[in-house]
């Protein structure tokens, strides 16, 4: 494909109203899209599982890393948090619920995790990590007392091999929310609608020259 | 081949770039902008010659510049911001060099590019001079200390340094000694291992092209100097102390050390993912280094080209683009030459920013032009 400042130049002037009209029919789109779509907010908080001592190291009873796989799990979810976070107990709506979830992990061998949660409404983001939160400190604290059980810990035992202390999950920083919605985001929607203007008009420029032209 | 400078004159602009170098090592000041900006400048100056054929590469570039852009996944409102764009920089190269690959200047840059090979060498001298005097460290010490550059970290420097080499060597074919022997003690001075592979890429090519003597001169200036490198930056230790490994090993980890696991993210984590904590806190001085703050895990501090892009662009895209630059370029000046003009800086991607390195690009895309320059000059029509 030949491209020349000439080229560019004639096609501003043969097309300069399509291009004007158009980019302002796709902002004023974008615009609206902007005003209409339901806005998305972000729920931001740290939780860290349960730990054990063993011969003097503490380690998290799980890993972070595999806490994290097991929350990008859908069929992980208690069937509440689904309902609460995403409307239903659907397969699909599990799969949204994880899509929804950002996980980094910041000690791994410590347990902890930060956990951001990416949903429609403030309030209903706010919910939805409560509950997560919540959730995976519970799961954390069953696998704990099991583990303990199993172990036969007693307070103040110090033999080798064997749990000496432990700590239990806990949320080490509340859910804190994003300061506006994270998503539409203005400069991203905008830009497309530019670009996508700007290849309607060149297509149909195109498309008209070769199949309409005299 | 018309000469565009005199003596006096290479001799009056070595003075600057000389008082520029000390006025850079004493009062460092932001630089890092001047590659693109001189881009930029030369784009908007030849927009109105623009007039060539675009390869449909320009589209790709153009697809993958806005849809990483627009489709990476959201930075988290929580986190710290970052340069995240620079890491865009590559496609939008892909974009311009498509675009303006056969809009060369019209003025000839063999003189530059001669100026260039002949005097940056005395440049690192000075630098050297410079650094010998704010520092005064052991005279037997001060080539391994000093690091010298001109106005950028010298691994930048070295790529451009090395596309003017190539430039003058196989496309002016002024296969002389004397700008071997610079090349050399250029990466000797510079004390740069990813040079050193760049060097090590392109000198067996030089060495064909010439006769049996010069060959293995040039090959006694090329020992010395690898040699020199090797041994100052114990070479043979590398898995403990080479920093970009242990960045590649970070973002090999946030992959689980799975290869599998890489294949699984086509399109990488996008330009907004920060490397994950646990991992980016083994080497919290790079953090601090590259985005001035230990705690911010910006994929940017993985800085060897390769090691970021796998991590924000996943596997595919990051052998694409090398690939991309190498057909881009072949349009112009052939698969050869086009192979001696991407190893550079293919090399020293390994090491730092590669191709979103905006002096690298500006050493490739003059390659391409003095090539066009000395083809069209070939094929002008000789006037009585």
């Amino acid at each position: 494909m030949r491209i020349s400042y000439q080229i560019i130049c004639d096609f501003w002037s043969q097309n300069k109203k399509l291009l004007i009209i158009w980019q302002l029919v796709f902002l004023l789109s974008a615009a609206v899209y902007l005003v209409m779509i339901p806005k998305t907010y972000e729920a931001y908080f740290h939780v860290r599982t349960a730990k054990i001592l063993v011969n003097d190291k503490w380690d998290a009873l799980k890993w972070a890393r595999y806490t994290r796989r097991n929350l990008m799990s859908p069929q992980g979810f208690t069937p509440e948090l689904a309902r609460v976070c995403v409307g239903s107990d659907s397969n699909a709506a599990r799969r949204s619920l994880v899509n929804a979830m950002q996980i980094d992990i910041l000690d791994d061998s410590g347990g902890v995790l930060a956990i951001s949660v990416r949903l429609v409404g403030a309030d209903h983001a706010k919910e939805c990590a409560n509950l997560l939160a919540k959730n995976i400190v519970d799961t954390s604290e069953a696998a704990l007392t099991n583990r303990l059980l199993e172990d036969g810990f007693t307070a103040g035992n110090l033999q080798k091999g064997k749990i000496n202390n432990y700590e239990k999950p806990m949320i080490t920083s509340q859910p804190r929310m994003s300061d506006s919605y994270v998503r539409p985001q203005i400069a991203q929607t905008m830009l497309g609608a530019f670009l996508m203007g700007l290849i309607s008009v060149s297509a149909y420029a195109i498309l008209k020259r070769r199949y309409f032209s005299e | 081949m018309s000469k565009i400078f005199t003596t006096n004159q290479y001799l009056g602009y070595f003075v600057i770039c000389m008082a520029l170098n000390a006025a850079i090592f004493f009062k460092p000041f932001s630089v890092f902008f001047i590659p693109d900006a001189i881009l930029l400048a030369y784009l908007i100056y030849k927009f109105k010659d623009l007039d060539q054929e675009v390869s449909p590469l320009f589209f790709l570039g153009a697809v993958l510049l806005f849809g990483y852009y627009l489709f990476s996944p959201e930075p988290s409102d929580l986190e710290y911001q970052n340069k995240f764009l620079v890491s865009l920089k590559p496609y939008l190269y892909i974009c311009i060099l498509a675009l303006y690959s056969n809009n060369q200047p019209v003025k000839s840059l063999h003189g530059f590019i001669k100026g260039v090979v002949v005097f940056y060498p005395f440049l690192l001298v000075w630098n050297i001079v410079l650094y010998y005097i704010k520092h005064r460290p052991p005279l037997s010490r001060v080539v391994q200390e000093s690091r010298p550059f001109f106005m950028f970290e010298n691994n930048f420097e070295i790529t451009f340094y090395i596309s003017c080499f190539i430039a003058l060597v196989f496309i002016y074919k002024d296969t002389s000694l004397k700008n071997y022997f610079y090349l050399s003690l250029v990466i000797l001075l510079a004390n740069s291992r990813s040079g050193l592979l760049s060097f090590a890429a392109i000198s067996p090519f030089y060495f064909w092209a010439l006769d049996g003597k010069k060959r293995w001169i040039a090959f006694g200036f090329a020992v010395l100097a690898a040699g020199y490198v090797g041994v100052s930056r114990n070479i043979t230790q590398i898995a403990g102390n080479v920093d970009r490994l242990q960045t590649f090993n970070l973002m090999w980890q946030s992959y689980e050390s799975s290869f599998a696991e890489l294949l699984s993210f086509p399109f990488g984590h996008g330009i907004y993912v920060k490397v994950p904590t646990y991992l980016c806190e083994k080497l919290p001085e790079f953090a601090e280094w590259f985005v001035g703050n230990a705690a911010n895990c910006d994929p940017l501090m993985l800085q060897a080209f390769y090691t970021r892009s796998l991590f924000q662009f996943g596997i595919y895209i990051t052998l694409l683009i090398p690939i991309i630059f190498f057909l881009l370029i072949k349009k112009e000046t052939g698969w050869k030459l086009a192979a001696l003009i991407v190893a550079p800086v293919a090399c020293v991607a390994l090491s730092v920013g590669g191709f979103s390195n905006g002096l690298a690009f500006l050493g490739m895309l003059l390659c391409v032009y003095a090539y066009v320059q000395v083809s069209s000059a070939k094929q002008a029509p000789i006037h009585a």
